[in-house]
């Protein structure tokens, strides 16, 4: 009977503030308790309000990069931003633009906030593994992105590292897939193995489709607002200039393979051949037409004279004087961040330490930096043949100590 | 008398059950705040779109096959149940604090159940809501709820030993000479926990320059509990040699917190490019979702709260036992 009676009390005591069941407390105190019960019921209250209330829409950020946003009218903002929304959607429900191969159901998988439906479909994938990087507008400027080196990639102007296709061409779908598997040593980008495929292959969709955005949105501030377009703006002509062949240049690699991408295939060398291709490889090392000494220093320590390099994403950030670069900055949303040469000697290689990944960096470079394509491509020769470029590939791991050739 | 010398007794088994009720809040809890910690890292708090319900089941008829089946709502789903656990184990607390007679002890009890009310209710909010706010507000109240918890073992712990049980909190020098240092060090622990959540919790459209200000905020107050750790230490060490039990576990706490801090940044983000570069190069890739991000950073969430309750513990086993100043150990000679 006592129990039933103190929980009667207690509830008296929280749901009305009666002070009967405060024993010894003084009628201050009992105010006091009164006004800590009516502040927690005030939490509560508030917070279910806020709970309740929709989830707030994300939208993808306009590209204002290099320029001053007060520079585009309200009416060319709105003009592009409509535009973009009309052929792209939004985070939270992606569209695809007529003549456009991306496949909607895996950018659904991608798109929105986290979470599973009722279904058990699992949704947001991006949100949950990338943006807190690459942000939500795939802009490579994610809450985290400043304190990270190199930053995240830019998806925006379809310019991607590593990859096996040849200068000027979009990556293929196992490039990406590669990057995301096994992640970037030495760098923030990690990789993703642990994930299913499907959503492994979700994610390479919704990065495929916010890259092509992002190409789209390129083209309409040059025509808006840096040509001054009239508007409206036709969505036809718009698919027609510049969504359809940004598309096309995504779906090249895919269609024509044997044009486009490099596939290394290595030698099988003995340890007397091995040896030997490794000291062809100093020599070419060493001679001015591959310029590897340059940057990366004649002992291969990333240690050479050319010091000032930049990526195509931070090279606009880079003026003549500090001045001009702190003037030049202010319209990004990333600080200037200078490029170091590799580094051999310690053995981390982004685009991966195998023999066929060095190969591959050497051949077709490394897009968006001052890293050079060496290997011929269509309409070009090339500064060194397919033989070439092994014995330097062996040269360079020799120099990381990873030139056991079984590997 | 013998009348009042049997509701002695009653009360005093109420409170040595309440002590021990409140060391099985203690043991719930703490698995509770580890499996939120997993829910967070493996970005699991929506795996299970409704709320009090799982997927449409009453809480613990969910299907255990469904529950074992998939990664992260297995951790959602874990998590409800106990966090459920822990609520019924507040109302037996509440109901035993409240038969000991005790104001304090019973004030203690409602707010214990006040509090974890709260907690649910946020975290059930952030699901209907998805509302990522909530869930830094949960994140937040959680190291609270423990550090309550703590209070409770502490101070009913305290009240078997003998002293007057129905003192009121401003009777003992809870705020005054040394115990206020070790107060003030709760706080900076409490305060530190707080930026870790905003950390743990970046909306994804926050701007590069908010989260690069919340990871100073979070250095300096890493920081600065070593600094006011020294201070409680310099204070006391020399006069009140046998005190001293809680700050030592207090400094083992902050250094494996400190280094579980290092790493979290490490398995998550990779080594800083200057390390690399300066000190050593080491080819390390990040795993998402791999053991090693999964426990550490998790670790680094539960040791935090751990640190905050251990501070709690320290700062009343001063403040209930008198203040340190008070009990000097005799000079020899």
């Amino acid at each position: 009977m006592r129990s039933a009676r103190d929980v009667v009390s207690l509830f008296n005591m929280i749901f009305s503030g009666s002070e009967a069941s405060l024993t010894r407390a003084s009628p201050g105190r009992a105010s006091a308790g009164r006004k800590s019960v009516a502040c927690a019921v005030l939490l509560v209250l508030s917070l279910s309000l806020a709970g309740c209330s929709k989830p707030r829409p994300v939208e993808f950020r306009l590209n204002t990069e290099g320029r001053d946003p007060a520079s585009i009218s309200p009416a060319q903002r709105e003009a592009i931003v409509s535009m973009l929304t009309d052929l792209f959607g939004t985070p939270d429900e992606p569209r695809v633009p007529p003549g456009v191969h991306l496949d909607v159901e895996l950018l659904r998988r991608a798109a929105g906030p986290t979470g599973r439906d009722f279904s058990g479909v699992e949704r947001g994938l991006y949100r949950k593994h990338c943006a807190v990087c690459h942000g939500i507008s795939g802009d490579g400027a994610g809450p985290i992105a400043a304190m990270l080196n190199p930053y995240p990639r830019d998806f925006r102007y379809g310019i991607f590292k590593y990859t096996s296709t040849v200068l000027g061409a979009k990556p293929t779908r196992q490039d990406l897939e590669r990057t995301i598997r096994r992640g970037i040593p030495g760098t923030g980008m990690p990789s993703f193995a642990p994930l299913p495929d499907e959503d492994i292959q979700a994610l390479i969709e919704y990065v495929k489709y916010l890259s092509i955005r992002g190409e789209t949105e390129l083209y309409l501030l040059r025509l808006v607002v840096d040509e001054n377009e009239l508007l409206p703006l036709n969505k036809e002509s718009v698919i027609d200039e510049a969504v359809l062949p940004v598309a096309e240049a995504w779906e090249m690699p895919e269609k024509d393979p044997e044009h486009w991408v490099v596939k290394p295939q290595r030698p099988h060398l003995d340890e007397a051949q091995l040896k030997a291709a490794i000291e062809r490889g100093r020599l070419i090392y060493q001679e001015p037409r591959s310029q590897c000494v340059k940057c990366h220093g004649p002992e291969g320590r990333g240690d050479g004279e050319q010091t000032d390099l930049y990526d195509d994403w931070n090279k606009p950030k880079k003026g003549v004087t500090d001045e001009q670069t702190r003037e030049l900055s202010r319209w990004f949303s990333l600080p200037l961040q200078q490029l170091k040469p590799r580094n051999f000697q310690e053995g981390i290689f982004h685009g991966g330490g195998r023999p066929e990944d060095i190969y591959l960096r050497i051949y077709v470079g490394i897009k968006g930096t001052p890293m050079p394509a060496m290997g011929p491509a269509p309409g070009q020769p090339g500064i060194l043949t397919p033989e070439e470029i092994w014995d330097l590939t062996f040269y360079v791991l020799s120099l990381a100590r990873k030139t056991d050739p079984k590997k | 008398m013998e009348r009042s010398g049997s509701v002695d007794r009653a009360a005093e088994r109420g409170t040595r059950w309440a002590y021990r009720l409140a060391w099985v809040l203690w043991a719930v809890t703490f698995p509770l705040i580890w499996m939120g910690g997993f829910v967070t890292t493996y970005n699991a708090g929506m795996a299970v779109p409704d709320w009090p319900n799982t997927y449409g089941y009453n809480l613990f008829l969910y299907p255990v096959e469904s529950w074992l089946k998939t990664w992260d709502i297995f951790l959602e789903h874990s998590h409800r149940l106990i966090a459920s656990a822990a609520g019924f184990v507040s109302i037996a607390l509440m109901v035993i604090l409240w038969r000991t007679g005790s104001t304090l002890l019973r004030r203690l009890g409602v707010v214990v159940f006040i509090l974890v009310c709260v907690q649910g209710i946020i975290g059930g909010l952030r699901v209907l809501g998805q509302e990522l706010l909530l869930a830094n507000l949960h994140g937040c109240v959680a190291p609270l709820f423990f550090g309550l918890v703590t209070g409770v073992v502490v101070v009913t712990g305290h009240a078997i030993a003998g002293p007057d049980q129905s003192k009121g909190l401003g009777e003992w020098s809870l705020f005054r000479g040394g115990a206020a240092w070790r107060f003030l060090l709760v706080m900076i622990i409490y305060t530190q926990i707080v930026i870790g959540a905003q950390l743990r919790h970046l909306p994804p459209t926050l701007s590069p320059q908010w989260a690069f200000f919340w990871t100073i905020v979070h250095l300096i107050f890493a920081g600065l509990i070593g600094v006011a750790l020294g201070i409680v230490w310099w204070r006391e060490w020399r006069e009140h040699l046998s005190k001293l039990l809680w700050l030592k576990i207090l400094g083992a706490i902050y250094a494996v917190q400190l280094t579980l801090g290092l790493f979290t940044w490490v398995v998550n983000y990779n080594f800083p490019i200057w390390f690399l570069n300066y000190f050593l190069a080491i080819s390390y890739t990040v795993v998402q979702g791999g053991a090693a991000q999964a426990l550490v950073t998790t670790a680094h969430t539960a040791t935090g709260s751990l640190l905050l309750a251990a501070g709690v513990a320290c700062w009343l086993t001063a403040g209930l036992d008198g203040s340190p100043q008070n009990v000097r150990v005799p000079s020899p000679g």
